[in-house]
């Protein structure tokens, strides 16, 4: 039980990382990571509807 | 392991890590640990400084220093820059050819297929010319294997996996601007997601999580007379720190189609294209001014976090920077340069942060005309 939970923790800091930001909270206090994209974008980077090319450019 | 650039904003200070280009907001208390751990030249000077200047305990001072350098350590792991180096793909040979004019400049697309054309043209479809140019800046857009060719002047600018086609068009949108200002990247800031308004003195930015409704809300704002400089796609560049004009249609979505349509005489004249996602239909609405017309740049010292929400009573007011740091910077793209990096916190020092959470839409625009006079 305990391992499942640590493995669902690890999933959303992976996500929250994927989001470009998250807090880590800490005994000395919180700091907040924002990334800024590493390149140039537009539009949504992949619906859940699948990209234009098929539903298998979604990652 | 120090940041290269810091500055305090109200009761935040945000620190900058150049090997990452990370951003990190902190409390000025922590700060003030952090700088002690800066500061000292060993693991134990650490400690006996900080009970010394900051009354902290010796089993506490434990903790905060392996979190500290846990800390940096994060902050100062470098991203992967590697620039690929492509033995140059055969230009196919083009069926699908576009001309586009803006203002004095004109450019040439040469499209590999339809569904690549689908991919750039919808958003510029106001700017298509039917005078075929000579001599213009001509760019190659097509698919091999499974990647995405973006080909400049008959120079390489780069490839891009399929599944991130949203990265073709930001290197095109980066291209184009570059192309219309005669810059080249180093000379921008940031291409924030963001778009913006203007009046004839100054630029008022707004921003919001996807699907807050930023290009909807620009599309009523132009309704009622509001030049949009920006649509989700907002230049800041380095020389003036002036935000710039993208003059692409504003792209609106399947469920805004009723509400905006009383509010644009040719709304149902405009085409619906498929979105890059596939199940929503997008227009593209004409800007209201071209970039002969409207300003090219303008300062932007005020940024608005907007919120639309249908069960919501509708408000404006001041924030913290902390907010709309959290959506603007994962968003966008902020140059790695260091140079420019300082230029962005220098320009956030100057910045009034808002948050409007609208349901009226008279309210909205009520209230950002309100800014431009403030």
């Amino acid at each position: 039980m305990e391992k499942k939970n640590l493995n669902n923790e690890i999933t959303r800091k992976e996500a929250l990382q994927r989001m470009g930001k998250y807090a880590a909270l800490t005994a000395v206090g919180t700091f907040l990571i924002l990334n800024p994209q590493k390149a140039q974008a537009q539009s949504t980077p992949c619906d859940p509807g699948g990209g234009p090319f098929g539903s298998d450019d979604c990652p | 392991m120090a940041p290269k650039h810091f500055v305090a904003l109200s009761d935040k200070i945000i620190l900058w890590f150049e090997p990452s280009n990370k951003y990190i907001v902190i409390s000025k208390y922590l700060w003030e640990i952090v700088r002690v751990y800066l500061d000292s030249l060993s693991e134990s000077e650490f400690l006996e400084n900080l009970n010394f200047n900051l009354n902290i305990q010796l089993d506490k001072g434990k903790v905060y220093l392996n979190e500290i350098s846990e800390f940096l350590i994060v902050a100062n792991s470098e991203v992967n820059h590697k620039s690929e180096v492509i033995k140059s793909s055969l230009i196919p040979e083009f069926q699908l050819v576009e001309y586009y004019t803006f203002g004095n400049f004109s450019i040439k697309i040469n499209f590999g297929s339809e569904q690549i054309k689908a991919l750039i043209h919808p958003q510029w479809a106001n700017a298509i010319s039917q005078i075929k140019i000579h001599d213009i800046e001509d760019f190659y857009i097509f698919k091999e294997d499974d990647f995405l060719y973006l080909i400049n002047n008959k120079n390489y600018v780069g490839r891009f996996p399929t599944s991130e086609y949203h990265l073709l068009q930001g290197q095109f949108a980066l291209q184009l601007i570059n192309t219309l200002y005669n810059k080249i990247e180093s000379d921008w800031i940031a291409t924030f997601h963001a778009s913006t308004v203007c009046n004839n003195q100054e630029a008022v930015m707004l921003i919001g999580d996807s699907g807050n409704g930023k290009s909807t809300l620009s599309a009523i704002l132009m309704a009622h007379g509001i030049d949009v400089l920006a649509d989700d796609f907002t230049p800041l560049s380095a020389d003036n720190k002036e935000v710039y004009r993208f003059p692409s249609g504003i792209s609106v979505k399947t469920g805004s189609f009723e509400m905006l349509k009383p509010l644009f005489p040719d709304f149902d004249n405009y085409p619906v294209f498929k979105s890059t996602s596939k199940n929503v239909n997008v227009k593209y609405i004409p800007p209201l001014k071209n970039m002969e017309e409207g300003p090219s740049h303008l300062p932007c010292r005020k940024i608005v976090y907007v919120k639309f929400d249908k069960n919501t009573t509708s408000t404006i007011q001041e924030i913290g920077i902390e907010k709309i740091l959290e959506t603007l910077i994962p968003e966008s793209w902020i140059s790695p340069l260091a140079q420019n990096s300082k230029l962005f916190l220098e320009w956030l020092k100057d910045l009034e942060c808002y948050e409007l959470n609208y349901s009226d839409n008279d309210f909205a625009v009520a209230s950002i005309k309100k800014l431009f006079n403030s």
